[in-house]
């Protein structure tokens, strides 16, 4: 049973998991942004309800999935295109460090702007 | 096993290599597609940007942006959906259900793709939205 978990299985795993998801949301992601055809009101009341804290949350997550599947597959070609793998488990921790520095960066922003505050107006620092 | 549609082999060596370069190229395009959308640096720092209408309006006033995210849809549904259609496969599917599904996931794609085209190619805000 070790092997079923080894660590090209789960990274393998993962990568459809996210993937999945992600085009879950590309799904949902084209319909709400369609509201632009309704003008300014109908677009705003549609953006005004999916930046609520609770959808924040859902947006770290999607930041999560979107750079994990971005940061294993840029792996998988190190792997397959650039002879990497004979450094297979190193290359998995080297992109997952550069996944999680990214990660921590973006999620922090969304995460203030949940817990208190609310995102920040474009036209704030235009003024 | 193969039904005999040529386009359907997930195992296509063309379909394979598309999947990689499509992947490499969305890695930079998605991540600056999240970072002007969803970011503002100003302040004390990096900031979460609040979406509405002026925002996006202010960014598809220029035909460069429209051919950005035009290409990004059309991309992204192409590496998304073809990654579904490979995961559908694992399962043994008897053919007509095969033809079935690969069918569904190509109406839907293009449902999609004519969805967000219609909503970004013809998009011209009202010249008062672009005013705060």
């Amino acid at each position: 049973m070790r092997y079923r978990w080894h660590l090209g299985y789960v990274a393998w795993l993962l990568n459809r998991v996210t993937g999945i998801a992600i085009t879950a949301y590309l799904v949902i992601h084209i319909w709400v942004i369609h509201n632009l055809t309704k003008g300014p009101e109908g677009f705003n009341r549609v953006m005004a309800f999916v930046q609520q804290p609770l959808f924040k949350l859902g947006e770290i997550a999607l930041l999560g999935a979107i750079l994990f599947h971005a940061m294993n597959g840029l792996r998988v070609l190190c792997i397959e295109w650039a002879g990497g793998a004979g450094i297979q488990k190193r290359l998995f921790w080297w992109v997952m460090a550069i996944g999680l520095i990214l990660f921590v960066f973006g999620a922090y922003p969304i995460l203030v702007s949940a817990v208190g505050g609310g995102p920040v107006e474009t036209g704030e620092f235009l003024r | 096993m193969n039904g005999g549609l040529r386009g359907m082999n997930s195992g296509g060596l063309i379909g394979w290599f598309l999947q990689r370069m499509t992947g490499l190229l969305l890695v930079p395009v998605v991540l600056l597609h999240v970072w002007v959308t969803h970011y503002i640096v100003g302040g004390s720092g990096v900031h979460q940007a609040e979406v509405d209408y002026t925002m996006v309006a202010a960014r598809l006033s220029s035909p460069w942006w429209k051919l950005i995210d035009i290409s990004l849809l059309l991309i992204v549904l192409y590496h998304g959906l073809r990654g579904v259609w490979v995961v559908l496969q694992e399962a043994p599917h008897r053919p007509w259900v095969r033809i079935a599904l690969y069918c569904v996931i190509l109406v839907f794609g293009a449902a999609l793709a004519i969805l967000g085209t219609v909503t970004i190619l013809p998009f011209r805000a009202p010249p008062a939205a672009l005013l705060r």
